[in-house]
């Protein structure tokens, strides 16, 4: 345990990953198993889910615009030449829902959230606190880790779901308004295209993401050695793990939902 | 929690609120039905080819959509596709399916044409006819083929014609040029002609016409004669009777057979044409009683006297005819 990130991950890569990963999974395990069992604090719930969704909205919703915008521009200078500009609506719209709003914002969650996540909790376990807690008999999964994965559970779908709406607002701005493709025509294909299936596919994606993202920034907290050297360690550990994570879990959910 | 600011709970509960009010709107906007709420009662259809047609795919009737395809199954190796109608729209027994393809994409929808038929097609009920149409691969195909043969036979043609079959081709379409405007100016010339020609023509095909059609019907004697029988039958006995006459002419039965075939009868009749010959030759010799009497004046004369006595005899009879009766009558008083 003290060499994790030392000579045993240096000597045996496979070994430290795979326990990595099974750290990982059995502290969700017991996040999630110690939600069940009272008492459950909201107040700790609502005070992360202010944190990690609140907070986020306005980068969820600046990045939700220009991701939009930026994909009307596209892929109107894609369609039009073949004349097919009443497109853009959809591209958008099947963009935002299905990729980039849970993606990005899941992201951006992980680099403002969960990096924080990840140095508090690291502090926590330099500064001795989170030992403090199990000798007040309090246990410091139940305490620390079940609210911020609750919390980042539920939010990211409400953060998805905003993002994926201004992303498509933008794309509206930019394609009807800025290049005058025909609204009607925008509107009605964008409609015509999207289905349900495709918004809420994404919220689950969101979802799931947000657990990722909460339970590696935690773990790597949690585990944090080595002082505030450490703590800076563990946070960009928990980012890099945390978006490489979510982008691959990104392609094994889609592969399973389309 | 601290006071004059809100507390996470409030400013989670906005977010949250929020972001279900646009999950909400986006809902509805795209909601379609069978996914949520909306009702619809689901068709069957078995296509031979349901290339492009997938699951969501559009359903329309007359450009509008009423529904969407559920699922694609292969069954006895035909595409077994489920779609799901919108409540409120009936579908006529009798209609038609076909998969047509709209938009740059490409995209395949089925198009339901309704029939005519009174009764509506109920949930799980299977449309039967199906339009098919050829795929481009096919068409693709086809006219390729199409093509080829098109060359082959201008190649052949090619190989065919000559200079000099090009030069008679040539020859022979400046003929029919002047022909045709030849036959231009005497139309032209002719013009008040040929038409009452044509007129006159017409007349008499209205009149054949009329004829054909009486005689079709048996009307007249031409007609009766095409379709009456009885004459065919009298024609045939008569030819029978007259067959066994000219048989008993030529076996040389009775007076006609006879006539014909016995040579006394003639010599007969030679020998009588000769005798009556011998005597009219006397008889202008004035040899015999009769030639005497042909040719003896005195006979005449003689002849002639007694008549005239014979006359002035008759004359006296009828001076003396009513003393006669009168005396008569007396005779018969007394």
């Amino acid at each position: 345990m003290i060499n994790l990130f030392g000579l045993e991950r240096i000597f045996n890569p496979i070994n430290g990953i795979l326990r990595e990963l099974g750290g990982m999974g059995l502290m969700f395990l017991n996040s999630i198993l110690l939600a069940f069992r009272k008492p459950l604090k909201f107040n700790y719930i609502f005070k992360q889910m202010e944190f990690i969704g609140v907070k986020s909205l306005g980068v969820v919703v600046i990045t939700g615009t220009f991701t939009g915008m930026v994909l009307a521009l596209q892929s109107y200078y894609g369609f039009r030449k073949f004349g097919a500009e009443g497109l853009v609506g959809t591209t958008v719209a099947l963009s935002m829902t299905r990729e980039l709003g849970p993606v990005l914002t899941s992201l951006m969650v992980t680099g403002r959230a969960g990096s924080a996540m990840a140095a508090e909790l690291g502090t926590m376990r330099v500064t001795e606190q989170i030992d403090a807690l199990i000798v007040m008999a309090l246990n410091p999964i139940k305490y620390l880790v079940t609210p911020r994965v609750i919390a980042s559970f539920f939010m990211l779908p409400v953060l998805t779901i905003i993002s994926d709406f201004v992303g498509i607002v933008g794309g509206w701005l930019v394609g009807v308004k800025l290049l005058g493709i025909n609204e009607g025509a925008f509107i009605n294909k964008m409609v015509k295209y999207v289905d349900l299936e495709d918004i809420y596919n994404g919220l689950v994606k969101a979802a799931c993401f947000g657990i990722i993202l909460s339970v590696v920034a935690c773990y790597k907290g949690f585990h944090t050695t080595g002082g505030a050297e450490g703590v800076g360690r563990s946070t960009t550990e928990s980012v890099v793990i945390s978006s490489v994570s979510i982008l691959v879990a990104d392609y094994i959910l889609t592969s399973l939902m389309f | 929690m601290n006071k004059g600011r809100l507390s996470p709970e409030l400013k989670v509960g906005i977010v949250v609120l929020i972001g279900f009010i646009i999950l909400f709107y986006m809902s509805v906007r795209i909601g379609k039905y069978g996914a949520l709420g909306e009702k619809g009662y689901e068709l069957k259809v078995y296509l031979e080819n349901a290339n492009g047609i997938d699951s969501k795919s559009p359903v329309l009737i007359a450009g509008v959509e009423v529904g969407r395809v559920i699922s694609v199954r292969l069954e006895n190796f035909k595409a077994l596709v489920r779609i799901i109608v919108k409540e409120g729209v009936q579908v006529p027994a009798d209609s038609t399916v076909a998969i047509k393809t709209q938009g740059v994409l490409g995209d395949k929808f089925l198009e339901i044409i309704p029939g005519k038929d009174k009764k509506m097609l109920s949930s799980g009920e299977i449309i039967k006819t199906v339009k098919t149409s050829p795929d481009f691969d096919e068409i693709f195909t086809q006219v390729s083929t199409a093509a080829k043969k098109f060359g082959d036979t201008i190649g052949e043609f090619q190989g065919l014609i000559g200079d000099k079959e090009k030069a008679n081709i040539k020859n022979s379409i400046e003929n029919i040029q002047a022909i045709t405007g030849e036959f231009k100016e005497i139309i032209k010339e002719n013009k008040q002609g040929i038409n009452s020609v044509i007129a006159n023509a017409d007349d008499a095909l209205k009149g054949l016409k009329k004829i054909v059609g009486d005689v079709e019907a048996g009307k007249g004697s031409l007609g009766m004669l095409i379709k009456d029988e009885k004459l065919y039958t009298d024609v045939k006995e008569t030819m029978g009777a007259l067959k066994n006459i000219s048989k008993d002419i030529e076996e040389g039965k009775g007076s006609l057979g006879k006539l014909v075939k016995d040579d006394s009868l003639y010599n007969e009749a030679r020998d009588t044409v000769k005798n009556l010959k011998d005597i009219t030759d006397g008889i202008i010799k004035g040899e015999g009683t009769l030639g005497k009497l042909a040719k003896d004046e005195s006979l005449y004369v003689e002849t002639e006297r007694a008549m005239k006595k014979l006359q002035k005899g008759a004359e006296g009879l009828t001076e003396s005819t009513p003393i006669t009766i009168l005396g008569t009558i007396f005779s018969f008083i007394f």
